[in-house]
């Protein structure tokens, strides 16, 4: 036990402490640089380096020391025991209850007798540390919240559009994260889309509303509820919000008989105005490449019109302006756009890290906020064999010099009225 | 707004007057920096009324949000923790801030989609008051007397709070927006750098009883670290950072 006490002192050595913050903050200073020219992806990559690991599992060591050996502070803080060093300053004063018992009610403090007529303590906020105890043990939970995250986590990304119902299928994400395992982590989400609507600020390329209605369940539990990007919908411990805004077109195909021989539901990226996309159709050997411009005066629709190019191999076959049901003549056939759906990029996450991490955050609020609002003053009044009593003061930095005004009155080199 | 400019021109006159007549007129300084918060309450809550939405959005408002906060710290302190004499620094950092804010668009533009929402109405403010009370404990961190620095003690501890409540706020609403907490983003990585940094102050003076004098350089740096981090991204490329600040034209913006 002595030599584990041994290794616990040296790791948390006072001079560690300043030297891994301050090799931290160097760090972030040089990544602070770095993420102003540089995208996010990169920044992160170079964050994730080996140096930054070994920074954070020493730390972490460290910590856990640090942690440990001011756990027994914290405890003879929060017991009131007298401190080992009593070096303290003399006072004139009578230790009994009739003068102890209104001085710290005056300077807003408790009073209790350690040893009866030898040994008084007046104190506030005793558990004060407590507070730096739980801002520091809540940084060492940190690594517990990133590997739930890293267990359970799932990030799908997918297009939905007007009208159309959700499975939650692998082949329904355009994107998923992790590519593994995609049967046990991906949440069962199941939806219909009701509406998207999207409102921009002015005439610009800026969201000012966007949301999507979500219908849920069937029969009795069917509920219908807005998903937007800061509001989820919650399905299955997943939040399901809505990000990208799209609009998307139905085909038509005619023969050249007049008869349909295709109809349906596409599926492009045709937003922002100018995007374009292509998709062929089954039986035909054509590539379809359209972009669509919802009107002139902005993003809504209003007098939407496509660009429609049709190719065979490397063939422009036709191409030219539509309006909705207008229609292109292309190797005999035609094409129409008969109607236009709205659709959002929707992200379905569930993390159950993210729980802890949140209160991992809470706890070392509650522990700043402890340690910095209600700073601990604990003043213990020694009777010495010759009669005469010394004070010693243990009083937090962010106090307010509490110690210092209830003393006063009681210095031995100043009129005392207290005393008698 | 058409009264922006001239309101902020007379807070700006008002605190370059507390700047400048501070130590010889301690009265007037402090009404005129009462005045001058008054200006800036009024400035913002028309700007509430008129945009129908919190001030919360786009570099000018931010501005004056920070140094109303200032201000009323500022004037606390005077009032209560201290006989006189603490509005000088605290109001040449808010003649500053006010100073610059005539670079900036001050058009009422609408929340984006991002903003919209209370954790961000939370966010923004908690912001202001770290803004605050960086400021405040660098200013008086620079006067070696003993009751200044006890209180820089405190006011930096408050500051290390409120900076941690923001980032935490802030840190909570990503998960929700990006569906992670931390993107590497530069002013998040900022944010990170002045909390680091305050964390090391702290424990400087806590552990090794360096004094706040001896600290306040580091202090003051602390807190410039901490503008830039809520400053700088206007002048980062476009879609560097997803902190969006300002949909209207200043620098990098769309037109």
């Amino acid at each position: 036990m002595p030599m584990l006490a041994k290794l616990i002192r040296a790791l948390a050595a006072r001079w560690v402490t300043a030297y891994l913050m301050l090799t931290y903050a160097l760090f972030v200073a040089l990544l602070a640089a770095w993420s102003t020219i540089s995208p996010a992806q990169r920044v992160a990559g170079i964050a994730s380096l080996s140096p930054f690991w070994l920074l954070y599992l020493i730390a972490g060591v460290h910590l856990l020391a640090c942690t440990i050996q001011f756990f027994a502070s914290v405890r003879r803080r929060a017991t009131l025991s007298l401190p080992e060093d009593r070096a303290g300053t003399a006072v004139t004063l009578t230790l009994n209850d009739e003068t102890l018992a209104p001085a710290a009610k005056r300077a807003g403090m408790k009073c209790r007798w350690l040893d009866k007529e030898s040994v008084a303590v007046l104190y506030r906020h005793r558990f004060s540390s407590v507070g730096t105890l739980l801002f520091h043990g809540a940084l060492l939970l940190l690594p517990l919240a990133y590997v739930i995250s890293g267990a359970t986590r799932f990030e799908g990304k997918a297009w939905i559009i007007e009208g159309h119902t959700f499975e939650g299928k692998r082949a329904e994400y355009y994107r998923v994260t992790p590519t593994e395992h995609f049967s046990a982590r991906a949440p069962k989400v199941h939806f219909e889309t009701e509406a998207v609507e999207a409102t921009f600020w002015q005439k610009k390329l800026f969201f000012t509303d966007l949301r999507a209605l979500l219908i849920t369940g069937k029969g009795a539990e069917r509920q219908a509820a807005w998903a937007t990007m800061a509001q989820p919908v919650w399905i299955d411990g997943a939040r399901i919000s809505i990000q990208g805004f799209n609009y998307t077109p139905s085909v038509e195909v005619l023969a050249p008989t007049g008869q349909r021989i295709q109809e349906a539901d596409l599926n492009l990226r045709l937003f922002p105005p100018g995007v374009e996309d292509s998709f062929t159709l089954p039986g035909l050997p054509h590539r379809f490449w359209v972009r669509l411009y919802p009107d002139d005066r902005g993003f809504q629709l209003g007098k939407p019109v496509f660009h429609l190019a049709v190719t065979r191999g490397k063939r422009l076959v036709s191409r030219g302006w539509l309006r909705r049901g207008e229609h292109l003549a292309f190797d005999g056939f035609r094409i129409a756009f008969p109607a236009i759906r709205r659709g959002g990029e929707i992200v379905v996450h569930r993390d159950w890290g993210y729980p802890l991490l949140w209160a991992i955050l809470m706890l070392a609020l509650l522990g700043i906020a402890w340690r910095v609002l209600a700073p601990s003053c604990i003043v213990w009044l020694v009777k010495k064999d010759n009669g005469s009593v010394e004070a010693i003061v243990r009083e937090d930095a962010f106090a307010r010099g509490r110690a210092e005004r209830l003393l006063a009155n009681w210095r031995a080199d100043k009129g005392n009225t207290d005393a008698r | 707004m058409p009264a922006d400019r001239p309101l902020v021109a007379v807070a700006l006159a008002l605190v370059l007057f507390v700047g400048l007549m501070g130590r010889a007129r301690p009265r007037a300084s402090f009404f005129a920096a009462f005045t001058a918060m008054l200006t800036l309450v009024g400035l913002l809550g028309a700007r509430w009324v008129i945009g129908g939405r919190p001030p919360v959005f786009g570099t000018f408002e931010t501005s004056v949000a920070e140094t109303f906060a200032l201000l009323a710290l500022a004037l606390f302190v005077d009032r209560r923790l201290l006989p006189t004499g603490v509005l000088r620094g605290p109001a040449w950092l808010a003649a500053i801030t006010l100073g610059h804010t005539f670079f900036l668009d001050n058009g009422i533009t609408p929340l984006t989609i991002s903003e919209i929402s209370l954790w961000i109405d939370l966010h923004a403010p908690l912001a202001w008051l770290a803004w605050a009370f960086y400021l405040m404990a660098a200013a008086m961190a620079f006067v070696d007397e003993q009751r200044r620095q006890a209180l820089a003690t405190r006011l930096l501890g408050l500051a290390f709070f409120f900076h941690s409540a923001m980032a935490f706020v802030g840190i909570y609403y990503a998960t929700l927006l990006f569906a992670k907490p931390w993107a590497w983003d530069p002013v998040q990585i900022l944010a990170l750098l002045g909390w680091t940094l305050a964390g090391v102050a702290l424990h400087l003076h806590l552990f090794f009883r360096v004094s706040l004098y001896r600290l306040r350089y580091f202090i003051a740096f602390i807190a410039l670290v901490y503008v830039l981090s809520g400053k700088l991204m206007m002048y980062l490329p476009f879609g560097q950072s997803f902190h969006v600040f300002e949909l209207g034209v200043f620098v990098g913006g769309p037109k």
